[in-house]
């Protein structure tokens, strides 16, 4: 699965906690998920769980504060893969 | 006003409404689900199924160490344990030995388990092998208390005490505590018995569900409306284990029914929306919903996934449950019918009660005592309305509420539901702030709901979000106006409970 795919992957599953589509169409690996997507912690919960189920992982190594940016989930999510 | 049962006739059929009858204590309440049930799952887990009949003799058994050991009746016994079946079999057993069950949140530190040995004058403490180092400072420190280990028990069962009487302790919950020091709250067993059958009103079909229990088996919410009416209703329960595997376990188990706080509620509805409601186990019919208030938005929502979600009203000091929306009559921003059995009056706007669902008293709290009764009724703190169809409304809490310099009183909680009525408006915060030119205003701080924003395609956020609330503002008095608008970009600070901590200031 190449970076992008993953991206776009993450994409749909952001839709549901970020306020304005725009943002998830631009969304850029560099955006930082909490000050700049404004992912609340309960938007948190719910994309790890949702990240499992789309990428079929298990992310029981980490906790989503693990990660800051867009990025850093991308890269998680393919080294697991 | 006393509200009776035939007032829940009408939404469950007449053959369940008749099997829903009160047991007055808790070894007669075994015994009644012991011989209906016998050999169906009391208690499921991907080790082991526990059946009624298994669980009524390690329940018999708890009574038996009690015993053994000579641990005095009507004395408080401490259970600290997770979510799990050991938890189960020690706190009813020794609810049927005739002690009582003080029941501390597993998240103590040993410090704190100390002095609740102490506090609450623990004869004994029961606790589970996975946290016994947290035990340890307590075991040194505390030499009048007796430390039980939890484990399979190799002894004989003994009967239940069947001296005890319905109004006799059985267990102490501590309350919530977000706004002040935790208290114990003493329930008889007429008090838990009571908020049982509570649970089961207002639902066609109770009985033969499948519990999947999340909340804490410490808080009334997860000890009575989870555990024991899953009990009394002979359905299966499964606990949460670890939250991290939670999902995992939802779509083996394939609940029928979850009790569960606002947040999580709304984190269930979103990856509904995004993966199906097969994410939920595909056999969830009905979400019970409360210990915060409930946006309207989930209520409106679960119905598209074939799950109705009812809010709720309760307090520890009312053994869960004051009041419930019944299946089919479902007001969206009530927390509904006022239960059985209790008496209700509304003095200056607050709820007060008596019943027999209500808390004895405050375990050793003299002065809280004094405070929380009066003649009798219990002042539940919350200000109240009930319309005209007899569902009841939550507009605040005394404590929040905002006095003006004019001595005008504001209820946030009354404005922030407004607010959150909004499907836009995942939650929200009123506070008194003062604007650069020292006047006192009041400010709203708002988390959007994501999932709505997003496809309206809005590029002004802040002015959609201030047009919003204008429009709230029309149907509020002068002295309630909301002057700014703020929006969070970030989470509000919350209780374990998931409820948004409001900010004290200092007078």
């Amino acid at each position: 699965m190449t970076e992008l795919e993953i991206l776009e992957g993450l994409k749909k599953i952001f839709t549901l906690v970020i306020n304005r589509n725009a943002e998830v169409d631009n969304m850029k690996k560099d955006a930082k998920i909490v000050s700049d997507l404004g992912v609340s912690s309960v938007g948190l919960i719910y994309l790890m769980v949702a990240i499992e189920e789309q990428f079929g992982i298990d992310m029981s190594d980490v906790t989503f504060n693990s990660f800051e940016t867009v990025g850093d989930v991308v890269t998680y999510i393919k080294n697991k893969k | 006003m006393l509200i009776t049962k035939n007032y829940f006739e009408k939404y469950t059929d007449s053959k369940t409404f008749s099997k829903l009858t009160i047991d007055k204590t808790v070894p007669l309440f075994l015994d009644k689900i012991n011989e209906q049930f016998k050999d169906k799952v009391a208690v499921g887990s991907a080790v082991k199924n526990v059946t009624y009949n298994e669980l009524i003799k390690d329940v018999k058994k708890t009574c038996s160490v009690l015993s053994n050991e000579q641990i005095p009746l009507k004395s408080n016994v401490g259970v600290i344990c997770n979510n799990n079946y050991d938890f189960v079999k020690t706190s009813l057993g020794v609810m049927a030995y005739g002690s009582v069950a003080t029941l501390l949140p597993v998240q103590l530190d040993e410090k704190t388990i100390f002095g609740c040995c102490m506090k609450y004058q623990l004869t004994c403490l029961f606790y589970e092998s996975a946290i016994s180092e947290k035990i340890e400072f307590a075991k040194k420190m505390a030499q009048n208390v007796k430390f039980i280990e939890i484990t399979e028990y190799n002894v004989e069962e003994v009967n239940f005490n069947y001296n005890i009487v319905d109004t006799d302790p059985a267990c102490i919950v501590l309350t919530g505590g977000t706004t002040g020091k935790s208290k114990g709250a003493i329930l008889s067993h007429k008090a838990i018995m009571t908020g049982t059958l509570n649970g089961t009103y207002g639902i066609k079909e109770v009985f033969g569900d499948v519990y999947y229990s999340i909340m804490p088996l410490t808080h009334v919410f997860g000890l009575i409306r989870n555990l024991l009416t899953s009990l009394y209703t002979g359905s299966t329960i499964y606990f949460c284990l670890d939250k991290r595997t939670m999902f995992k376990e939802i779509k083996e188990v394939k609940p029928t029914i979850l009790i569960v706080v606002p947040a999580l509620a709304e984190i269930f509805l979103n990856l509904t929306k995004q993966f199906g409601i097969g994410f939920l186990g595909g056999n969830l019919k009905t979400i019970i919903c409360g210990g915060a208030s409930v946006p309207p938005y989930l209520v409106e929502e679960f119905p598209k996934f074939g799950v109705t979600l009812l809010p709720g009203y309760g307090l520890t000091e009312t053994a869960n449950l004051v009041s419930g929306n019944p299946e089919g009559l479902n007001k969206p921003t009530s927390v509904g019918y006022l239960y059985p059995n209790q008496e209700i009056k509304i003095v200056d706007g607050e709820l007060w009660l008596k019943g027999d669902n209500l808390l004895d008293s405050y375990y050793n709290e003299p002065e809280e005592n004094k405070t929380a009764f009066v003649d009798g009724w219990f002042k539940t703190g919350d200000l109240v309305r009930i319309d005209d169809d007899g569902f009841l409304y939550i507009t605040g809490r005394i404590k929040d509420i905002i006095v003006l310099s004019n001595g005008e009183n504001v209820s946030p909680a009354y404005i922030e539901d407004k607010i959150n009525s909004l499907d836009v408006i995942q939650d929200s915060l009123v506070t008194l702030e003062t604007n650069e030119f020292g006047a006192e205003i009041l400010q709203v701080e708002v988390i959007l709901r994501a999932s709505v924003l997003g496809p309206l395609g809005i590029t002004d956020v802040q002015s959609y979000v201030e047009g919003l609330i204008s429009e709230v503002n029309k149907t509020l008095f002068d002295y309630e106006q909301i002057s700014k608008v703020v929006i969070r970009t970030e989470d509000f600070k919350r209780s374990p409970s998931m409820k948004i901590i409001r900010p004290r200031k200092d007078i």
